[in-house]
């Protein structure tokens, strides 16, 4: 290989390696972070088919959907699979009258503000950006909401795009 | 007195030898001043900007003074490489290598500034546009962004025309070293032997990067000088502000380029190649942007008076009678007036080596400085 | 398993993110459910609940706005009569005492070292329910004192009886401010022991006799909307002010004339008046048999030797006294903190017959609804207790929410007659100079998170809830009082036998639905009440009678003033209570100590204003350290020179000065209450205010002075604009100039969001500049940045003088100021938008110049071009010190270094109400949307709307006569119209 070919090589293969560097930072957070309580949304959502909105039930109403109070969870399991050691995990935090410690997976910086009502109320599907929860063992975020998802949404469907809208 | 390329060669290779004791001294605090600076920068980063008593309404300061001042210094490099050359001036050639070396590390420095002051400077790269993923771009509109085209490609422009000049020469000092010297020049003279072809094309290729930088002396200082005009504070929305920066621009580059020949000819002994006639040379070209100067002065205060706007009347009385009035006075003398002393043959002589020594630091400081300077202060603070 | 709900209603747990300190990568942020959700709350939506504000004796009704079980704003509450919507800058500022970083957080108890040391509130209430058992057994039960200050209702009836069943009467409410003077005076005239109602909105003329309405006197917020009315011109007529008094304080500035007269002489200026009115038979009710011994009262102060002691020329007298008889109706005011000298209660009488003469006694001044100022023990009162102390005849002093340390002249002797008393128990939430020399500290909760009631006047009566859990080991004092009692031998725990100060409340209110709804269900009504934030009844009108007494009364109390400290050219001292911390209160608030002073813009300090020929004789300049002397104390102050104060006096603002007040309130300034004499004044028990004359020295060093104000002088800039009276009359019409663009202008596809200011109505209290710091998370940055010019302010009261105002004739000059709130005008051409490189500023499609944080690199060129220079830069990170972190609006962005802000026109309020509206499927109505700075101005002086809908109120005054934009000639295009102030003939 001449000297310049091999210069040029080596610039390509630089430029590859600092392209996917920023590529892994920016999308690389597919992460599905470890839980207090291995809550499966498969079991729940998928095979019971329980409405998302019956336990995040604050998403109609608010600008949070909400986490289900642990009230609503030992609402089933007073009685239901009570030998399931998560969900003995679930008695402790109640018997101990502490909130259980979710990690949040979906997250957006804090001067985001996005409001779920007015999304819900057009009727998109929570699976539109949070992927396919019901099918999740393990929450992971499936879709990367970034600023581009939303603009692209927004300005498809003919919403506001002015900057004010999420960041005031 | 006529010299041989040999003789030539032979003086200015020996400026490349081995320093003696001094350079290492000097050297030596040029670094703890650089680590001083590193360190003050990174303060300034953690602690925010207000670390530099800047405030309301004085938002830009001294950073963008000495932004705007190394933008000038740079054009009168550009000025004696290229548009002398334009103009077949023969003395140019002992001191155009110089004043380009002068321009593209003025650049650079200038350069460093808009990120300095920056309130977040770590998101700096927001300011060249790139497809980012909100779908946002800059906004042409913003003389800041013009700042960012015009610097660039005068970056960009200034370092190319540089470098293919030094060609030839760098083949010259290849020719000379041995070892991994010898390696780095070698790489860095592009394979020059000195053939007719390659002075052919050497010939027009530094005609053509010299036509490219010529129109960019006047367009890039009159762009940044629009960061100013375009806005609407009273004392700096004036269209006298291009031809001022950049006749200023020259004045004070011209200044600093006598400011680094004069000692660089008496301590690497090129007495012989930088005479006192390319010295007093350049004194007259500091007259002619002297005069220039002078007008602009003379155009400002008019207006201020003529518009009868009472904001600028007002700004106009209080930088020359106000706080800053000692600066601005230094400033008017020794931009305006000191220079048109150099008419008199005599003065030009006699004071050239210490006066100019003295003299051209407080234009290319004053100049700058104060005429840069954010508008009046609205609360009673004192600056 | 069923769980009490009470019991997890403990946990505090809220749904959304907990907030992360630091860089946000590296900790994940937690989601933290209910455990029992509360039914009523929404996350992410605002609960609000109704009290009362307790920052002063006015007792304004509030709602306070809480999110995610933590209270962050503090609003009027519209239908409380009092203040209908609107508070004042303490108001505002009240979260600031609740989540003050330096509150008491729970029991201390002084231990053998002189420490105080925590300890549990079981052991506290033992220990004190121990030594009031002591103190009982050995028969002292009288020589138990408590002093609060002015409570009414539930919680006084409470300690009264709580005093009572222990066996002691020494129950004294107490408020530096108590206007004993008046009361005095409304008893010697028309017996009646309080001080009377004042109807200002329906008077053609206000005649104020050093009566500060405007920043502190008796209810501020109520009298600057009344204010308001009488201003508004109407049908070419609008009510006149005059303010009578040596000093030109923010209440004279919004007069129409400035009366300066030789402070302690008020009382022959109002005798003066009568003369003219007797003599020239204007009097309009006099009673018979009172006409001549009035006249003959009067006989020695006609308007010539009025005027040689006063001050004021005789002709002004006279027309002083026409006017003010033939304005019908008219109210002259009195009992100002500032003109109490040792004749205050005789200026009270004389100014009570004033307003009886011209029969507008029954009409503007009122007594039918006694208010409860009336209840207040006199400073006499705490004089005697003192004394007691002193002697070793106090053996349990108890102290709540007052600061004698502070408030009493020193010498008084508080100090050192409280080291006599072996038990002093402080309820203070802060520690203040009195609480830090208790025994025991037994912190009670701050009103934000109380129970209780609170009425300022017969038939208005407060309630006061809890809006939200208390954050530290706090305890309410009824609750520890009912506790304590509980422990107790005897009696005192069968007297007691409530659980809580919440039952105590409910059975008090259940007399109260006897007399105001006999008809409900209790549960109904105190449900009602809860959300109405209390019940209020119309009054009816009484007519009152002149007592024969007056006159007599005040025939032997003609005299000047008497003030203590001559010396070699001593200046008479005026004191005054600071727009800000009223009696010292409001020190340790950090928005208070930023608020600039409406008539210096200084901040974070106070000082000793003088005449500039004063300071020239002097030597003194803005800044200098000048000692003041009395006979009773001296301290040292900068000095801040004036035209508008009168050569012989020097003033200086009360609340600054604290020893012992926290981080923001210690040693700031520095206390003028010491230099005053300790006598009260024997017939009212007041103290005399204005009581002592000072000698001024040089001290040669400086403590310039920080303010936030540039140049008062318009300089020809037109920035604030005022219009005639009969211009106004004559119906001059301002053109719609066309508009001159080279662009195309933008366009507004549904909203165009736009303010109207009137100039005329603000009254410069600067109340909106805290609601928006409350609103918009804006930090404090400390006097060294404001000092720098960088206080964070996103509305300033700028102070102008009017351009077109009269040359003044005499030293004692008569500027008009005009006050002018300037914001971001949300320029429709704004020079800020164009040279923004990165779009971090832009137009939106609704007519707001947006400011998008995340994206604002902090090139600051946007600042330097906004001709308005409202734009500010967080030159660094600001911090919230715990708690007051709590307080901040989770819908606005906190700003983190580097970035540039400016007013917002309160866009998380407008998205909110956009989104409601949305919702509800409905379109938004004129007046949904208020920014913080319009809810909470008294008089209503900024107005926001929606200019593209001509039915809005905004849309009709941006076509107003007065109406006129600020640096119209750049052609910026403000959303901002301005009214011009009018100026009354």
């Amino acid at each position: 290989m001449t000297r310049t070919a091999k210069i040029f090589a080596g610039l390509v293969l630089f430029v590859v390696l600092v392209l996917t560097g920023i590529m892994f930072a920016a999308y690389g957070r597919a992460n599905a972070p470890e839980q207090p309580i291995k809550f499966s949304h498969k079991v729940h959502a998928g095979d019971f088919g329980i409405a998302c909105e019956y336990c995040h039930s604050y998403a109609r109403r608010s600008t949070v959907a909400g986490v289900p109070s642990v009230a609503r969870c030992m609402g089933c399991h007073k009685v239901t699979a009570l030998d399931k050691p998560e969900v003995k995990k679930l008695a402790d935090y109640w018997n101990r009258k502490e909130p259980i410690p979710w990690v949040k997976v979906f997250d957006q910086p804090d001067f985001v503000y996005f409001s779920h009502q007015p999304h819900i109320a057009k009727g998109i599907a929570c699976q539109s950006c949070h992927g396919a929860v019901e099918q999740m063992e393990k929450v992971r975020e499936a879709v990367v909401v970034n600023m581009a998802r939303c603009v692209n949404c927004h300005m498809e469907k003919k919403a506001s795009i002015d900057c004010w809208t999420c960041h005031k | 007195m006529e010299l041989s390329y040999r003789q030539i060669n032979r003086d200015l290779l020996k400026t490349m030898e081995p320093p003696g004791r001094l350079y290492y001294v000097v050297l030596g605090l040029d670094i703890l001043v650089l680590l001083w600076g590193i360190f003050a920068w990174i303060y300034q980063i953690r602690t925010g900007i207000g670390v530099t008593g800047l405030n309301n309404p004085v938002g830009w300061g001294a950073y963008i003074a000495t932004f705007v001042f190394w933008i000038g210094i740079a054009h009168s490099g550009t000025l004696i490489s290229a548009i002398l050359f334009l103009f077949r001036c023969r003395w140019r050639n002992p001191i155009y290598r110089t004043a380009e070396a002068m321009t593209v590390f003025a650049l650079m420095t200038a350069g460093l500034y808009p990120i300095i002051h920056l309130g977040r400077p770590w998101l700096f790269y927001w300011l060249f546009p790139y497809a980012q993923e909100g779908h946002l771009w800059i906004n042409f509109r913003s003389p800041l962004i013009w700042d960012v085209f015009a610097v660039g490609t005068y970056l960009i422009v200034s370092c190319v025309f540089f470098f293919t000049g030094l060609v030839p020469d760098l083949a010259v000092v290849r020719d000379q070293a041995d070892g991994w010297r010898r390696k780095i020049y070698g790489f860095l003279a592009q394979g020059w032997q000195g053939t007719d072809r390659q002075w052919r094309h050497y010939g027009s290729a530094y005609l053509f990067l010299a036509a490219l930088a010529t129109p960019l002396v006047v367009s890039v200082h009159s762009i940044v000088s629009w960061d100013f005009a375009m806005s609407v504070v009273p004392g700096w929305h004036s269209t006298i502000f291009a031809p001022y920066f950049v006749a200023g621009a020259i004045h004070s580059g011209l200044a600093m380029v006598l400011t680094i020949l004069i000692p660089m000819r008496r301590i690497l002994g090129l007495k012989g190649y930088i005479t006192e006639l390319h010295l007093e040379n350049l004194g007259k070209l500091i007259i002619l942007t002297g005069l220039i100067m002078a007008y602009s002065y003379g155009a400002e205060f008019f207006i201020a008076w003529y518009s009868g706007n009472i904001f600028e009347r007002e700004t106009f009385l209080y930088r020359a009678f106000g706080d800053y009035a000692v600066a601005f006075w230094i400033m008017l003398i020794f931009n305006a007036v000191v220079p048109l002393l150099f008419v008199f043959g005599k003065i030009r002589a006699w004071f050239f080596l210490w006066f100019l020594l003295f003299a051209k630091l407080l234009p290319v400081v004053s100049l700058t400085e104060v005429k840069e300077l954010a508008p009046p202060p609205v609360k009673g603070v004192s600056p | 398993m069923e769980i009490n709900r009470r019991d997890f209603l403990k946990v505090l747990g809220a749904t959304g993110a907990s907030a992360l300190a630091g860089c946000a990568s590296e900790a994940p942020e937690r989601l933290i459910p209910y455990l029992i959700p509360p039914e009523e709350v929404i996350p992410g939506q605002a609960l609000w609940y109704a009290s009362t504000c307790r920052e002063c004796p006015a007792g304004c009704g509030v709602l306070v706005k809480v999110r995610e079980g933590r209270a962050i704003k503090v609003e009027g509450n519209p239908e409380h009569p009092v203040n209908r919507g609107k508070l004042c800058a303490r108001g505002q500022a009240s979260p600031q005492g609740l989540y003050n970083p330096d509150r008491v957080r729970q029991p201390l108890r002084r231990d053998a070292s002189g420490k105080l040391q925590p300890i549990s509130w079981d052991d506290a209430e033992k220990f004190l329910a121990e030594s009031l058992d002591a103190v009982r057994g050995r028969g002292l039960a009288r020589q138990i004192a408590l002093v609060t200050p002015l409570l009414t209702g539930s919680l006084d009836r409470l300690i009264a009886d709580w005093l009572k069943a222990l066996g002691s009467q020494r129950h004294l409410r107490y408020e530096p401010f108590a206007y004993e003077p008046l009361r005095a005076a409304s008893k010697i005239c028309f017996d009646r022991d309080t001080v009377p109602s004042y109807r200002l909105g329906e008077s053609k003329l206000i005649l104020s006799f050093g009566a500060d309405f405007l920043e502190s006197w008796i209810s501020p917020v109520e009298f600057a909307r009344e204010f308001s009315k009488s201003r508004s011109p109407r049908d070419g007529e609008m009510g006149r002010f005059i303010y009578v008094g040596p000093r030109y304080s923010l209440t004279a500035a919004n007069a129409d004339e400035w009366v300066s007269v030789r402070p302690g002489t008020e009382l022959f200026l109002a005798l003066g008046m009568i003369h003219v009115i007797v003599e020239q038979g204007l009097a309009a009710s006099a009673p018979q048999d009172l006409t001549a011994e009035i006249r003959t009262l009067v006989r020695a102060h006609d308007p010539k030797a009025v005027a040689a002691r006063t001050g004021v020329a005789a002709e002004k007298i006279v027309r002083l006294a026409r006017d003010f008889a033939a304005q019908k109706p008219a109210v002259a005011l009195g009992g100002g903190i500032a003109s109490s000298g040792s004749n205050a209660q005789a200026t009270a009488v004389a100014i009570h017959l004033l307003d009886y003469l011209t029969g507008n006694m029954g009409r503007t001044v009122r007594f039918d609804t006694a208010s409860s100022l009336g209840q207040l023990s006199s400073y006499g009162d705490l004089v005697s207790l003192v004394q007691s102390m002193a002697r070793g005849e106090i053996q349990a002093l108890f102290l709540h929410n007052v600061n004698p340390l502070f408030t009493l002249p020193q010498s008084v002797g508080f100090a050192q007659a409280m080291k006599k008393v072996p038990l002093v128990v402080s309820f203070s939430s802060f520690m203040d100079e009195t609480a830090a020399d208790a025994h025991l500290v037994l912190p009670d909760h701050t009103p934000l998170e109380s129970w209780g009631d609170y009425s300022p006047r017969e038939g208005v009566i407060g309630l006061m809830q809890p809006a939200m859990r208390p954050l530290f080991d706090t305890k309410g004092l009824g609750d520890l009082l009912i506790s304590v009692a509980k422990k107790m031998e005897g009696e005192m725990a069968k007297r007691f036998p409530w659980a809580s100060f919440y039952d105590y409340l409910r059975d008090q209110w259940k007399e109260i639905q006897r007399r105001f709804d006999p008809q409900k269900e209790f549960k109904d009504f105190w449900d009602e009440a809860l959300q109405r934030g209390g019940v209020w009844k119309e009054s009816r009108t009484e007519a009152v009678r002149l007592n024969g007494r007056a006159i007599s009364s005040l025939r032997s109390q003609i005299q000047e003033a008497n003030l203590t400290g001559d010396g070699d050219k001593p200046f008479y001292l005026s004191l005054y209570p600071s727009l800000s911390h009223f009696d010292g209160r409001g020190a340790n608030r950090p928005w208070l100590q930023e608020l600039p002073d409406p008539m210096t813009s200084i901040v974070w300090g106070n000082w000793l204003e003088l005449h500039a020929e004063t300071a020239k004789r002097l030597q003194l300049r803005d800044g200098d350290v000048v000692s003041v002397a009395s006979p009773y104390g001296k301290i040292e102050l900068p000095a801040r020179l004036s035209e508008t104060i009168r050569p012989d006096v020097v003033a200086i603002p009360i609340g600054q000065g604290h020893s012992n007040f926290g981080r923001f309130g210690s040693a700031v300034g520095a206390n003028p209450i010491h230099l005053l004499s300790a006598g009260a004044d024997p017939q009212s028990g007041a103290l005399p205010w204005l009581s002592v004359k000072v000698m001024l020295a040089k001290t040669g060093r400086r403590q310039p002075l920080v303010s936030v104000a540039g140049s008062e002088n318009q300089q020809g800039r037109e920035i604030a604009q005022a219009i005639s009276l009969a211009e106004l009359r004559e119906g001059e019409k301002t053109e719609e100039e066309e508009v001159k663009q080279i662009y195309a202008p933008h366009e507004h596809p549904k909203h165009r969001w736009g303010m109207a200011i009137d100039l005329n109505a603000c009254t410069g209290c600067n109340a909106c500049v805290v609601a928006c710091y409350a609103e918009n998370n804006l930090p404090v940055v400390g006097k060294e940045q404001v000092a720098k010019g960088r206080e964070m302010s996103w509305i300033q009261i700028q102070r102008y003088v009017d351009e077109g105002r009269e040359n003044p004739q005499s030293a004692i000059r008569n500027p008009k100021f005009i006050f002018l709130p300037m914001l971001c005008q949300q320029c429709d051409a704004a020079p800020c938008e164009s040279v923004c490189p990165i779009y971090a500023t832009y137009h939106t499609p609704d007519g707001l110049n947006a400011q998008v944080y995340n994206r604002c690199v902090g090139v600051r060129y946007c600042a330097n071009n906004c001709p308005y220079k409202v734009r500010r830069f967080n030159w660094f990170e600001y911090d919230w010190p715990e708690p007051l972190n709590s307080q901040l609006n989770p819908d606005v962005t906190v700003r983190s270094v580097g970035i540039m802000e400016k007013c917002t026109f309160c866009v998380q309020r407008i998205r909110e109400v956009e989104n409601r509206a949305k919702a509800e499927g409905r379109k938004i109505k004129d007046g949904e949307i208020v920014p913080a700075c319009a809810q909470t101005c008294p008089t209503e002086a900024i107005v926001f709307g929606d200019l593209k809908e001509p039915e809005s109120r905004v849309a009709k005054l941006s076509h107003d006569p007065r109406r006129y934009r600020v640096l119209e000639h750049l052609n910026t295009q403000p959303a901002v119209t301005y009214l011009k102030k009018v100026k009354n003939g």
